[in-house]
């Protein structure tokens, strides 16, 4: 079964939810996904009084799918490094102390890097890990 | 401390120390001395145009800690060196390569084509650009920092070479507790872009900065400014904006992330002066200032009445409130209420809905304040606000169906400021809620 990772909703209606205004109007949009979810959009501020609200239906629906797409590869970033983080972790040191502590770390370090998702960062974190273990188990 | 020279008119002979001797780009000089030192003073001439071939990334041999070294514009030929802004491309970078800069620099007058990196991991490293010209070309970004704080002034983004545009943009870093700035800086030639202008580079490489004067006029109205989902706290304030424009991209953020912190606030910004105008968006809800819509009597700067539309999130619920900027003003010692107008179409609200909160001077000749305020003390409270009865309330949108007072009771012991706030704790708030506060603290 594919995952929502893999394959992002899609949005299928886009509509006006409210305008407040006259002179300068703020312009507020909602998207509904294939899901089902609801996703603001907005607000278009505009000063321009020939602005048709309608005409940027389409041009929203484009922006918000590009955010869905856009979660959905992070939260597939994310997770390959979290995955990345506790094989490399579990790998180094379950030999070295206790399972426990070597899944207390893996899962506690994974939750780290998730922000960094660079092998630099990686590397120095899992050294400083490497030194704490140092002082628990020499 | 050494001083170097730069130019295409230059012999490219050790020691660089003369415009004569000049080193003939900046990938020369610094492939001959390897490094930099603290305060080197780097001129480079104001029509130099970067010769280089790239081959690789142009990566600068800066020390990592201590004072910034210096790479200044200056008047080809001029003895003593004076300052002059670039004419042609000082540094030159293809697509595929980076201009690199890893410890503390300031960037003055230059003309950098092409993206720059940081890859810094130190927070004590600084990156001025004072009076500089960045040409992005097609990677849509020009900084990338891991965690150095970046500067700002008086700098040009020119996008007209941004050919390929995509939905990335001029700003990323990596760590989410430092801030850059942004001042009196202007983005040109972004009719191309399709993409917000200010982003993290994902949902977990937050930024945090400030704007502070920044014409973003060519940037078309499609393109947000930030990405609310991909930024952690930013203050923009004296934003030139076209006629039409979105301050922000609320992405999916309400449904798929909790960006804890995420705080975005302008202040004076559109397509003309509004000294009324304050839009803040945080993950609890959104405020947004309009002069179209507001109270008679009501809040005003200038003699322009306003108010303030306000949404709340999912987030948002008892002891997890939307509290609204704080209004501060004077009083005198005695009972006194504050009063603060709200209206809204979707029903009246509850004490547990919506409060006002007080701050003010409780003890005689101490600078103790007490807090008071008029919210439930049960979430299951189902206790109206006060109804307003006498507000004519006037704009084109809302209907205005129900009027309502939020109202606190205090015993001021001595004269001086106070400051008063509303919170929400009603969540799900929709636009569609119309609901509007009037700012202004009426105190009786």
């Amino acid at each position: 079964m594919e995952s929502k990772d893999e394959k992002p909703a899609k949005i299928v209606k886009t509509t006006i939810e409210s305008i407040h205004g006259s002179k300068s109007r703020m312009i507020f949009y909602k998207c509904i996904d294939s899901d089902g979810k609801t996703h603001k959009y907005g607000p278009v501020i505009t000063s321009d009084e020939k602005l048709d609200a309608e005409s940027l239906l389409d041009s929203i629906a484009k922006r918000v799918q590009q955010s869905l797409d856009a979660a959905a590869e992070d939260a597939k970033a994310q997770k390959e490094a979290g995955e990345l983080a506790v094989v490399l972790i579990g790998e180094k040191f379950d030999k070295a102390v206790s399972p426990e502590l070597s899944k207390l770390l893996a899962e506690s370090l994974a939750t780290t890097l998730v922000s960094s998702k660079d092998q630099p960062e990686l590397a120095k974190l899992l050294k400083e890990v490497e030194d704490e273990v140092k002082k628990v188990k020499p | 401390v050494t001083t170097y020279f730069v130019d295409d008119g230059g012999s490219d002979t050790s020691p660089y120390d003369t415009w004569a001797k000049a080193a003939t780009s900046l990938r020369a000089l610094q492939d001959a001395i390897g490094s930099f030192a603290n305060g080197d003073l780097i001129y480079v001439g104001h029509d130099h145009a970067d010769p280089t071939t790239h081959t690789g990334n142009l990566s600068l041999g800066l020390p990592s800690y201590g004072n910034p070294v210096m790479f200044v514009s200056a008047t080809a030929g001029s003895s003593p060196p004076v300052y002059a802004k670039a004419v042609s491309h000082q540094v030159d970078m293809t697509d595929e390569h980076w201009f690199q800069a890893n410890g503390s620099v300031i960037f003055q007058g230059l003309q950098i084509r092409g993206l720059i990196v940081a890859p810094s991991l130190h927070q004590r490293h600084d990156y001025k650009f004072r009076d500089c010209k960045i040409i992005i070309k097609d990677q849509g970004q020009t900084f990338v920092s891991l965690a150095g704080v970046i500067n700002y002034e008086n700098t040009e983004f020119d996008f007209s070479e941004d050919s390929a545009p995509v939905p990335w943009v001029m700003l990323t870093l990596g760590i989410t507790d430092v801030w850059s700035s942004f001042r009196d800086c202007k983005v040109t030639g972004a009719s191309n872009r399709t993409g917000v202008l200010f982003q993290g580079n994902s949902s977990t490489s937050r930024p945090s900065f400030r704007v502070s004067g920044m014409d973003v006029t060519s940037v078309p109205s499609a393109c947000e400014i930030v990405d609310a989902q991909r930024v952690t706290r930013a203050e923009i304030s004296n934003l030139l904006t076209g006629a039409t424009w979105v301050p922000y991209d609320n992405g999916v953020v309400y449904e798929n992330f909790r960006p804890a912190g995420m705080d975005l606030t302008f202040v004076n910004c559109g397509p003309a002066n509004a000294p009324t105008s304050l839009i803040r968006r945080t993950v609890g809800g959104e405020l947004i200032s309009t002069t179209d819509i507001y109270r008679s009597g009501g809040a005003a700067i200038d003699e322009v009445p306003f108010a303030w539309l306000v949404s709340s999130s999912a987030e948002v619920a008892y002891g997890r409130e939307f509290a609204l900027p704080y209004v501060y003003g004077e009083v005198e010692a005695g009972s006194k209420t504050f009063t603060v107008h709200i209206t809204n179409d979707a029903g009246d609200l509850t004490e547990a809905d919506i409060y006002l909160e007080v701050e003010f001077l409780s003890a005689a000749g101490e600078p103790l304040a007490s807090l008071a305020h008029d919210g439930a003390l049960l979430p299951t409270s189902s206790t109206l606000q006060t109804d307003d009865t006498t507000s004519v309330w006037n704009g084109t949108g809302p209907s205005f169906t129900y009027k309502q007072k939020l109202a606190v009771t205090a015993t001021v012991a001595e004269a001086g400021l106070y400051r008063a706030r509303v919170s929400l704790r009603k969540s799900g708030i929709a636009s569609s809620a119309y609901l509007y506060i009037d700012p202004k603290v009426v105190v009786s």
